[in-house]
């Protein structure tokens, strides 16, 4: 019986490179966070860090061709994107990556201070991307005898949303405090990834 | 051979492929040991055309000839005395794998050598290696020359020069390289890049080489706001890493069509590979982008200067420093003839170090002066202090020989609105790239505003007839002596109105007191008065404290320079406002509420100053942290003018907010929430993941002017449709405006809404149109 496992990132040791956090926090063009800002920016990153605890949920699965597109466990993907990434390949990590719902309650622990909850936002969004990024370069590492994919995740080209249900299910996204939002399939806490990568041997 | 426009209307109709790494694919496949790459042109055609059919096959739209360490310089490095041979082979092998269907660009590098100060190397000497190259990859009649992997602005600029001297009508691309900060080895960064090579006569400016597709997509996403001409890029396959002693790079072909998306969608209208692609990587970038439609883009360009590591903005005050000028200094004009740049590059860093922008070079008696003495000065400043030049500069032959080698974008000072005077300047700055300086005058000066302004239409006619824009002229309103008699009302009056035209501005001080007492009192009084209507920039002496002291002062009290706190005026709200400064912008607040009453001060100072804050981020002059620091910093001041009215007078226009059922992204929606209050409104907010009765009932309940719904993801925008439709069942009509990360203008009129709005000032500006009041 293939299990989830749980991967701890430590957000200490994950590296945001400074021009996307400007680009990310709305100073466009700039390599550097403003003086004026400065101050403000340092300290919601530090608070990122202590609030976030980027955990994510992997489980490798065994992808099969069916005639609408593949069969990755018992999930149904269809489309372009996951056929063009994920076609051809014999397993497929199914990937889920949340900061947890600490880090949520943070960005919400002072509504009147619009532009703290904005700079928490937006450093939250590039620590949970570069966590995933992290965590994809491990899970690469640990299969040095197969080719790995593109990381694709749901909501992208022409991969449905929808399909963030069945890898919350799959994967008892409750463990993590990652569930699916009734009336939509986003996921809560809000910098939470899901994503597959798809393996096959060496041709 | 294609044209230079055939090329240009492909481009606008698809996405381009263009072909993956050389380097890596020939060494990895030839057989017989090699010096360069360009060598197997002769000694193993076979291979490069094997690799030149595999990138057709792959569906490469563009073939880069094997020629990009062709230059003479670096041939010989390989210990090859003749380039010709192989760069000829080069072109011919691309072509014939070309066929009829690919296009085939001379592929042209750097040197490898730096320029002067910062090594040996100097325009003319780029010039002639690319010359040479070019001349025979355009003798073999390639489609297009790409110059790609520069990475110094004077080189590339040399290259650029080079090329057109040969043709005016081959397609030309430029291509810098940038590393992880964002800079190239000599310092420039894309925005630079992008503004320098828009002034050129190149057809599209890229980036290739140094960093994989993550690294250079925030790169790419600057340069995409920016250059307005087509944009390219050439990622490597990633980092390059160390693996048993071999290069590899990691990103795979899938991976990297990934990226070529994402740049498709930037707005890139030529996407291909670098060190690390090869075949299979174009494969996948072809299937990927080929069915894309080009983005259209919407850039920004800016009004700058520029050296090879900074960039000057001319919407900020800018300050010139005069002082390399000899009149009057004997020991000045004795290094200059001597050919001495100590005493000189001790004038410029002084003017640096007391807070000069620019630096004005004026070279007195030019015939006096070695032209190499003068573009060492002009390279000096702009490498070793990284300012840029003013070229005050009479003779035009040598005016046009110090723009040619200029290394980036200068000043021009200056001409006058006469057409033999104007007509070269223009075409100069039109080949070489600039600035200019225009003298609101023609053979004499008008003694009134009128006049002057005549010249100057004339000149922006003049100008645009050569495809040069306002944001490439700073208009001088021509200062005269007191002494003679000269009333400056009409220079004051001329720089108003030049203000109203939105033109930019420049003046020269000194004139205005020669001959009389107390030269710096009368200097700084006249800059003052200037400042406060609407000069832009000032050409003065720096070192001077009292001028510089009184220019600080009047930039302050015309709020464009940070200050103390203070005005209790709109602009000194706005400035408050600007800063965060939320106990300021109270007390300024409340101390002119006391005196003019709450309303007023509601109406003429805080809704004003929102108001203009909003301009500013809509011009993309502040930052969006700045707009939503003022909005937030607004809202105790609001909410302190309200506590002073009496209810009636409080009564405000009302707007709904929500974000859809099923949507609990909200940072958008509450940013939207808190400017719009600040600009006056009272705004229900009904927060996120809403239901549709809900906001059915709070329209109902508040009538408001205006509804606002935000959906952040696909499969919540239809949501807003959801809303319409109630909305409608219910008999209720309100104005809606959507907006969210998912949406566009379609989207948003498909599921029923009025009204996109891409950011919280055009929800305001869309409540502006629908007030009742």
């Amino acid at each position: 019986m293939n299990f989830p496992e749980r991967i701890d990132i430590k957000a200490d040791t994950v590296e945001i490179p400074v021009r996307e956090l400007c680009s990310r926090l709305g100073f466009l063009g700039e390599s550097e966070i403003p003086d004026q800002f400065k101050d403000k920016v340092k300290d919601a990153a530090k608070r990122t860090r202590k609030a976030a605890r980027p955990t994510a949920l992997v489980i490798d699965l065994p992808s099969i061709q069916v005639p609408d597109g593949l069969r990755i466990g018992d999930i149904e993907v269809s489309g372009e994107l996951a056929r063009k990434h994920l076609g051809g390949c014999s397993e497929v990590s199914v990937i889920l990556l949340t900061l947890g719902g600490e880090f949520d309650r943070l960005i919400y622990s002072e509504p009147e201070d619009h532009l703290g909850s904005f700079f928490l936002d937006g450093i939250g969004s590039e620590l949970a991307e570069y966590s995933v990024r992290e965590l994809d370069r491990k899970l690469r590492e640990r299969r040095p005898d197969m080719v790995g994919s593109s990381r694709i995740s749901p909501g992208y080209g022409d991969l449905s949303l929808s399909l963030n249900r069945d890898i919350v299910r799959i994967l008892n996204g409750g463990d993590i405090g990652v569930f699916i939002v009734e009336g939509s399939f986003e996921m809560s806490p809000r910098k939470t990834i899901s994503a597959f990568i798809g393996w096959r041997k060496p041709q | 051979m294609r044209s230079r426009s055939e090329i240009l209307g492909m481009m606008k109709n698809r996405v381009l492929v263009i072909d993956g790494s050389f380097g890596v694919e020939v060494q990895r496949r030839s057989r017989t040991p090699f010096r360069t790459p360009e060598e197997l042109n002769r000694i193993e055609p076979g291979t490069v055309r094997s690799i030149h059919r595999d990138y057709v096959s792959a569906g490469a739209d563009v073939l880069l000839t094997n020629t990009f360490g062709g230059t003479a310089h670096k041939m010989s490095l390989s210990g090859i005395s003749d380039p010709v041979p192989y760069i000829k082979e080069g072109a011919r092998l691309a072509r014939e794998a070309a066929g009829d269907g690919a296009l085939v660009f001379g592929d042209i590098g750097p040197t490898g050598i730096l320029p002067y100060p910062l090594g040996e190397g100097n325009f003319e000497m780029f010039y002639s290696e690319f010359k040479a190259q070019a001349s025979v990859l355009l003798g073999e009649r390639v489609d297009g020359i790409l110059l790609e992997t520069f990475s110094d602005i004077l080189e590339l600029k040399a290259a650029v020069r080079a090329v057109r001297d040969l043709s005016e009508d081959v397609f030309l691309g430029v291509s810098m390289t940038f590393d992880q900060g964002g800079r190239t080895l000599t310092g420039t960064d894309p925005i630079n890049y992008a503004l320098t090579f828009n002034d050129l006569s190149v057809d599209a400016i890229g980036m290739n080489c140094s960093l994989g597709p993550a690294e250079m997509l925030p790169l790419f996403s600057e340069l995409a706001a920016i250059c307005p001409k087509p944009i390219f890029i050439e990622p490597n396959a990633g980092l390059p890493q160390l693996e048993d002693g071999n290069m590899t790079y990691p990103v795979g072909p899938e991976e990297f069509s990934h990226y070529a998306q994402e740049f498709a969608r930037f707005g890139a209208r030529m996407v291909g590979g670098c060190c690390g692609t090869g075949p299979e990587h174009i494969r996948e970038v072809s299937r990927a982008v080929k069915g894309m439609a080009p983005v259209k883009r919407d850039p920004h360009p800016r009004a700058v200067l520029t050296s090879p590591a900074s960039v000057v903005d001319l919407d900020q005050f800018t300050i010139i420093g005069e002082r390399i000028n000899p009149a009057g200094r004997k020991k000045l004009r004795e290094a200059m003839e001597k050919g001495d740049l100590a005493l000189v590059m001790d004038e410029a860093r002084a003017q640096v170090q007391a807070g000069a922008h620019v630096l004005d070079v004026n070279f007195g008696h030019e015939a006096s002066v070695d032209w190499s003495f003068m573009e060492k000065v002009i390279l000096s400043i702009c490498y070793n202090l990284g300012t840029p030049v003013s070229l005050d500069i009479q003779s035009t032959e040598i005016l046009e020989a110090m723009l040619r080698i200029y290394p980036g974008r200068p000043l021009v000072n200056s001409s006058t609105c006469k057409e033999e005077d104007l007509m070269p300047r223009l075409g100069m700055l039109k080949k070489h790239g600039g600035v200019l300086v225009v003298l609101s005058m023609g053979k004499d000066v008008p003694h009134d505003v009128n006049g002057r302004i005549v010249n100057v239409r004339k000149a922006l006619r003049k100008a645009g007839s050569q495809g040069i824009g306002k944001d490439r002229l700073i208009f001088d309103p021509i200062v005269l002596s007191l002494g003679a008699g000269y009333d400056p009302q009409a220079t004051l009056d001329t720089i108003g109105k030049l203000k109203e035209l939105k033109l930019r501005t420049c003046c020269g001080l000194s004139n205005l007191s020669i001959g009389l007492p107390n030269r710096g009192m009368l200097n700084a009084s006249f800059l003052a008065m200037a400042v406060k209507r609407g000069l832009t920039s000032v050409i003065m002496n720096p070192l001077d404290e009292t001028l510089r002291g009184i220019l600080d002062s009047s930039l302050m009290l015309d709020l464009r320079k940070a200050t103390p706190k203070g005005g209790g005026s709109e602009q000194g709200i706005v400035k408050c406002l600007l800063d965060g400064d939320a106990p300021g912008a109270l007390k300024l607040i409340e101390d002119t509420a006391a005196a003019k009453g709450p309303l007023l001060v509601l109406e003429e100072i805080l809704k004003p100053a929102m108001e203009r804050i909003g301009i500013l981020y809509s011009e993309r002059k502040i930052y969006l942290p700045q707009l939503i620091q003022a909005a937030q910093t607004s809202k105790p001041c609001f909410d302190r003018l309200e506590s002073l009215m009496p209810g009636s007078a409080n009564a405000k226009e009302k707007f709904v907010i929500a974000t859809v059922k099923g949507d609990i992204h909200d940072i958008g929606k509450n940013i939207v929430a808190a400017i719009v209050r600040s600009s006056g409104y009272e705004v229900i907010d009904l927060g996120r993941d809403v239901d549709t009765e809900k906001i059915v009932s709070a329209v109902k309940e508040h009538a408001p002017l205006a509804l606002g719904l935000s959906a952040m993801m696909t499969t919540t925008a239809p949501g807003i449709s959801e809303v319409v439709k109630a909305l409608k069942a219910n008999g209720l009509k309100v104005p809606i405006i959507a907006g969210g990360a998912s949406l566009n203008s379609d989207l948003v009129l498909k599921l029923g809404a009025d009204r996109y709005a891409k950011d919280a000032v055009d929800a305001v500006t869309f409540l502006k149109e629908r007030s009742r009041g």
